[in-house]
């Protein structure tokens, strides 16, 4: 699905990835792991289409196009789909509104007419129960006055309605406690399948007891130094960053 | 027309004196002062508080001084240096233009006819040079002294805060004697890269005295202006600031607090230029009045276009004790770039109902539970104060001077 | 990059063309420019004007004469030449008066048709009574037996001199009078038409009253009189919208609007406003001075302005509402945006008087491109006014670098047992927000009318639904391409 060969992408001048190299395949999961600063996140603004990130060497194949090609909105269109760490908030524009916006908008690249109301009511009412999300935020600006964990399950119910071939999920673990952490993963793994792939980009091993992966890379000052299955999450859980770090070292 | 004679006949008197580096200076800033005169309420700037009030007091120049030691650093008697104790250099304004140390920009017109007018006279203006990276705190008493009579004094002070420096002062307006007094005080502020001011003013004036005072702060790259301005209002007050951000990372914090009873009144306007980007300001302003005071607060921010990344936030907050006082309070924002955040918010009210019967329910009278609430509102402001002893001295004078409902 | 798109946009949207700029051939008769005691009597006697309202006009262009006109508002403009202006014009072939649809010049409906706004599907779907001023003159009236079965009076002011001496008598000029200001004594001169309604007591109007305005004789300063009286517990929501043909030189408009309500009454006044703009160089849009107040004269009684004000290369306007009875309430929500070189310096008053009177003030300024956007407030509260309550907001949003944008909100308090509250912010669309939305598939144009449309909710929620998909509509075509 997603092809990155030797990324390297800088921020204001500062090298953050220095040549990244990683294969996913529909049906797979990846997790990225590392150290605060490693890159991770990076990793996962660059391929949604950020700005402020540039590339400088290095390609991404997206099922056969260009992916650094692409514009933000496109990339979406394509089903790039980024839950983010720290989800924007939008003052005044009404959830439900900005759902159906976008939604339509998928629509309307692949060349669909726009959904009807009622299908589209039904729709969001499903996919809600999905995450356990009060139906009255669905009325609220997105975003706006969320808690911290309703931030984050907000997401995974936009990438449910949205249903997106590839998900990068930065984070998405941070703020959430054990039963919000439990409503997520589930509303993540009811939607894995054959065509589809997803990138968990985490600090911490916990989400991978809920989301688990097919394979596991651990991202170092903007390299995969290591890369394994989900037992690697466990040993540097155990182990801590450092460990592995030196090991790799010595 | 007997005031401005007496003015004008002040002023020619001070062009006899000999030694004086600004003459040119004096009567231009004179002749400027001449072209517009004082100023109206017709004028936008002066629409609540009409200044030709000060037209009734013959406007003789005194500066006449007495002999006075307290524990001041510096002591300025009807703005002439009596004592200085400041470790770094000090002096007249005149010896510090013969030294080529102050700004000849500090004569410019600013379009203030009360600048001009503090210009013409500025020959016993105190120069205060705080030298790169010194640390200081300096205490200075501004007194007035009036044999009785109608006087006008026209104290001047000269800050140049060098490079890094980091100076606290606490500077104390006071009235004696007995007569009318018209005070027009300016106050340069100059501030070279990276220094940090922090200002305490208290105002306190007499019953017989017409304030007008000017502020102008001009502050270069991550300078640090912080103020404090603690003014109880008399018969006329009106002090301005401007400041001026004119370099990348400056900031500068304006905090006030006045009170006003009687029919007293008092005014501030206060301005920040933010000329440069990534500039910071923070202003909060409380007054609190009763009897028939009018209180005028007037804040403007303006941003300039290359002053991208702003940050400015500004309130202004009043309590009302009484049915006769006045407050028009008017928070400009003028904005010319677009990534900026700026944010202004007014509020009048009284003292919270619930609070004041949740303290009378524990047993306070209702005055003891008022100042309680009073002195948590100006708690706030003085807070701020980042000297210990200065901060403890403003909050026992603060609470001593809080206006009654019914004065 | 980023900076070259978005000039590339910016050039897109400024040659876009005005969408409603064309000019309706009606043959007019006009009076030629210039204003004189003779033009004033000639306006009045071609309208069969009592003798009273003819003195009245005389009385209030002497004044004008002493008047200066005032330049304290955050504008700039070329002179205004008021002898260049013609005060008369009228659609010729309908001088006596269409008596329905069918009796309207065929090329005036098309007229309306173009802006969207057919009068005959209105009647029919809408459900909205339209008194349309096209120049100077009423051209049609719809509805008038319905509103008339419960007593409302809404017809054209000329007509209600004459059926209804005794109301216009009472309460023209009552509200703002001759010489409230400059432009006030101009209009109580030379006003030809505007709209009259009076709702008797305890009755809900049946409709929304709208009005639809629309300037277009070269050269012909429009100088409506509007006049709205809600009866004690009386109701009435009235729909004000214009666009205006397109023109080279600048027009002036110089409209009134009073309202009245008595005890327990309320009135609900919406504009759209959409007059030419100008273009990029500001040139040729229209000059919109424009006086309007409502008096809350009974207890318990409300006035609502709401208004949008996308148009006019010159706004001057500030709908006020002077609360004198106890427990009344005046209420202000205003999103004005000002693009090209538009200059808008609008907002409110709110004078307390009666006890424990409220007031709120939404005000959501946007500026992009060159436009200088200004909210201008006041909000008094008199000795009297105990109780009193204000909150006021004011938003700007900068869309651009050569925009501007200024808050001058005068609060002036004289009661203590009174609450203000005064917050503004300037802000401009976050990156974030804009990429937040585009992760999602929304492209950036529609990010942009999203987020413009999220900051001026609370005040398109105040409108009627139609009016609110109409503003709606408008900001995004007025915004369209001015972000990169």
């Amino acid at each position: 699905m997603i092809k990155i060969k030797n990324l390297h992408v800088e921020v204001e001048g500062t090298k953050i990835l220095k040549g990244i190299d990683l294969d996913v395949n529909a049906g797979e999961t990846h997790a990225i792991m590392g150290p605060n600063g490693s890159g991770k996140s990076t990793l996962a603004q660059v391929l949604a289409g950020h700005e402020d990130y540039e590339v400088t060497q290095g390609s991404v194949d997206y099922l056969g196009n260009d992916l650094l090609d692409m514009d933000v909105d496109e990339r979406a269109c394509e089903g790039v789909f980024l839950a983010f760490q720290y989800p924007v908030e939008l003052p005044g524009v009404n959830n439900t509104y900005f759902l159906k916006s976008a939604l339509n908008a998928h629509r309307k690249y692949r060349g669909e007419s726009e959904i009807d109301a009622m299908d589209f009511m039904e729709l969001i009412s499903d996919k809600i129960k999905l995450l356990n999300l009060k139906e009255s935020l669905l009325k609220r600006p997105v975003n706006e006055g969320f808690s911290g964990g309703e931030k984050k399950r907000n997401e995974i119910f936009q990438m449910a309605v949205l249903e997106p071939k590839l998900a990068l999920l930065d984070e998405t673990d941070s703020g959430l406690d054990i039963d919000a952490l439990r409503v997520v993963s589930n509303g993540v793994n009811a939607m894995r399948n054959e065509e589809n792939a997803t990138i968990v980009v985490t600090h911490y091993q916990r989400l991978l007891n809920y989301i688990i992966p097919d394979f596991v890379h651990v991202l170092v000052d903007g390299k995969i130094i290591r890369s394994g299955n989900k037992d690697l999450a466990i040993e540097l859980e155990e182990k801590g960053y450092d460990k592995i770090i030196e090991g790799i070292k010595t | 027309m007997k005031a401005i004679a007496a003015l004008t006949e002040s002023f020619e008197s001070t062009l006899e004196i000999e030694k004086d580096g600004i003459k040119d200076l004096r009567v231009k800033a004179f002749e400027e002062f001449n072209k517009t005169g004082i100023p109206t309420r017709k004028q936008e700037y002066w629409k609540f508080s009409d200044p030709s009030v000060i037209l009734n007091i013959e406007l003789n120049h005194n500066d006449s001084i007495i002999d006075i030691d307290e524990n001041y650093d510096l002591i300025l008697c009807n703005g002439k240096i009596v004592k200085n104790q400041i470790k770094s250099k000090t002096g007249t304004v005149s010896e510090g233009i013969l030294n080529g140390l102050v700004e000849k920009d500090i004569f410019e017109s600013k379009n203030n006819p009360f600048l001009d007018l503090n210009n013409a006279f500025a020959i016993n203006g105190c120069y205060i040079d705080l030298e790169k990276n010194s640390e200081s705190t300096i205490r200075i008493l501004n007194l007035v002294n009036n044999e009785g009579g109608e006087q006008a004094v026209y104290p001047k002070i000269i800050i140049n805060a060098g490079k890094n420096s980091n100076t606290k002062i606490f500077e104390e307006f006071r009235v004696s004697g007995k007569g009318t007094n018209f005070i027009n005080s300016v106050m340069n502020v100059s501030m070279d890269r990276g220094a940090n001011l922090e200002h305490v003013i208290l105002d306190d004036y007499a019953d017989d005295t017409y304030h007008i005072a000017n502020i102008y702060a001009k502050q270069k790259k991550d300078s640090n202006f912080i103020s404090h301005n603690f003014s109880i209002g008399k018969k006329f007050a009106r002090r301005d600031y401007n400041i001026e951000l004119k370099e990348t990372g400056a900031n500068c914090d304006l905090n006030g607090l006045y009170f006003a009873a009687n029919r007293e009144h008092i005014d501030h306007h206060t301005t920040i230029e933010h000329i440069k980007n990534n500039c910071t300001s923070n202003e909060h302003y409380k007054g609190i009045l009763g009897g028939k005071a009018i209180a005028v607060f007037n804040g403007r921010i303006h941003v300039h276009p290359d002053a991208q990344k702003t940050d400015a936030i500004q309130n202004n907050q009043n309590l009302l004790l009484t049915d006769d006082a006045t407050i028009h309070t008017k928070p400009e924002l003028e904005i010319y770039a677009d990534d900026v955040k700026c944010t202004h918010g007014a509020t009048i009210g009284q003292l919270d109902d619930k609070a004041m019967f949740y303290l009378r329910a524990r047993g306070l009278d209702i005055d003891s539970a008022r100042r309680l609430l009073m002195r948590a509102y100006v708690g706030e402001i003085i807070e701020k104060i980042s000297d210990n002893e200065i901060r403890n001295q403003m909050m026992d004078i603060m609470i001593d001077k809080l206006p009654k409902g019914d004065e | 990059m980023k900076q070259d798109s978005e000039t590339e946009m910016l050039k897109e949207y400024a040659e876009q063309d005005y969408k409603y700029g064309f000019v309706t051939d009606i043959e007019s008769e006009t009076l030629p420019p210039g204003l004189n005691e003779d033009v004033i009597r000639f306006i009045s006697k071609k309208k069969d004007e009592p003798e009273w309202l003819t003195d009245w006009r005389l009385k209030a262009y002497s004044i004008w004469k002493k008047m200066e006109e005032p330049h304290w508002a955050n504008i700039d403009y070329d002179p205004i030449d008021y002898q260049a202006i013609s005060y008369y014009s009228a659609p010729k072939n309908l001088s006596d008066g269409p008596k329905s649809l069918d009796e309207v010049d065929p090329e005036l409906i098309e007229t309306y048709n173009k802006l969207g706004i057919p009068l005959e599907e209105q009647e029919v779907l809408a459900g909205v009574a339209v008194d349309a001023v096209f120049d100077s003159m009423s051209v049609a009236t719809t509805f008038r037996e319905r509103l008339a079965e419960k007593g409302v009076i809404f017809c054209p002011i000329s007509e209600a001199v004459k059926d209804h001496p005794e109301l216009v008598k009472k309460y023209l000029g009552s509200v703002i009078p001759r010489n409230d200001n400059y432009f006030a004594a101009l209009n109580s001169a030379v006003f030809t038409d505007g709209s009259f309604c009076y709702i008797p007591p305890g009755t809900k109007c049946p409709m929304e009253l709208s009005t639809y305005f629309r300037i277009n004789e070269q050269n012909t300063g429009q100088f409506e009189r509007t006049l709205i009286i809600a009866d004690k517990g009386a109701y009435v929501s009235y729909l004000e919208g214009c666009t205006a043909p397109k023109r080279d030189e600048n027009q002036l408009h110089a409209a009134v609007v009073e309202l009245v309500t008595l005890d327990d009454a309320e009135i609900k006044y919406s504009t759209v406003q959409n007059w030419y703009p100008g273009d990029k160089e500001g040139k040729g849009g229209i000059y919109n001075f424009v006086t309007k107040r409502g008096a809350c004269r009974g207890n318990s009684s409300k006035i609502t302005w709401t208004q949008v004000e996308t148009g006019s290369s010159i706004t001057w306007k500030y709908p006020s509402c002077v609360l004198h009875g106890d427990n009344s309430k005046g209420e202000f929500y205003s999103v004005a945006l000002s693009a090209l070189k538009q200059q808008a310096d609008t907002g409110t008053k709110m004078i307390h008087i009666g006890k424990n009177t409220k007031s709120t003030i939404i005000s959501k300024g946007i500026s992009a491109e060159k436009g200088q956007n200004t909210y201008r407030g006041q909000v008094m509260i008199n000795k009297s006014a105990t109780g009193a309550r204000n909150y006021s907001q004011c938003d700007s949003l900068l869309i651009g670098e050569e925009c501007g944008a200024h808050t001058f909100p005068y609060l002036d308090i004289k009661n203590k047992k009174s609450h203000i509250e005064h917050e503004a912010s300037t802000s401009k669309i976050g990156e974030d927000q804009i990429y937040y939305c585009k992760q999602r598939g929304i492209s950036e144009e529609d990010a942009i009318n999203l987020i413009v449309n999220g900051f001026c909710k609370e005040v398109f929620k105040e409108l009627p639904m139609e009016f609110a998909v109409e503003a709606q509509r408008l900001l995004e075509v007025s915004l369209e391409g001015s972000v990169g």
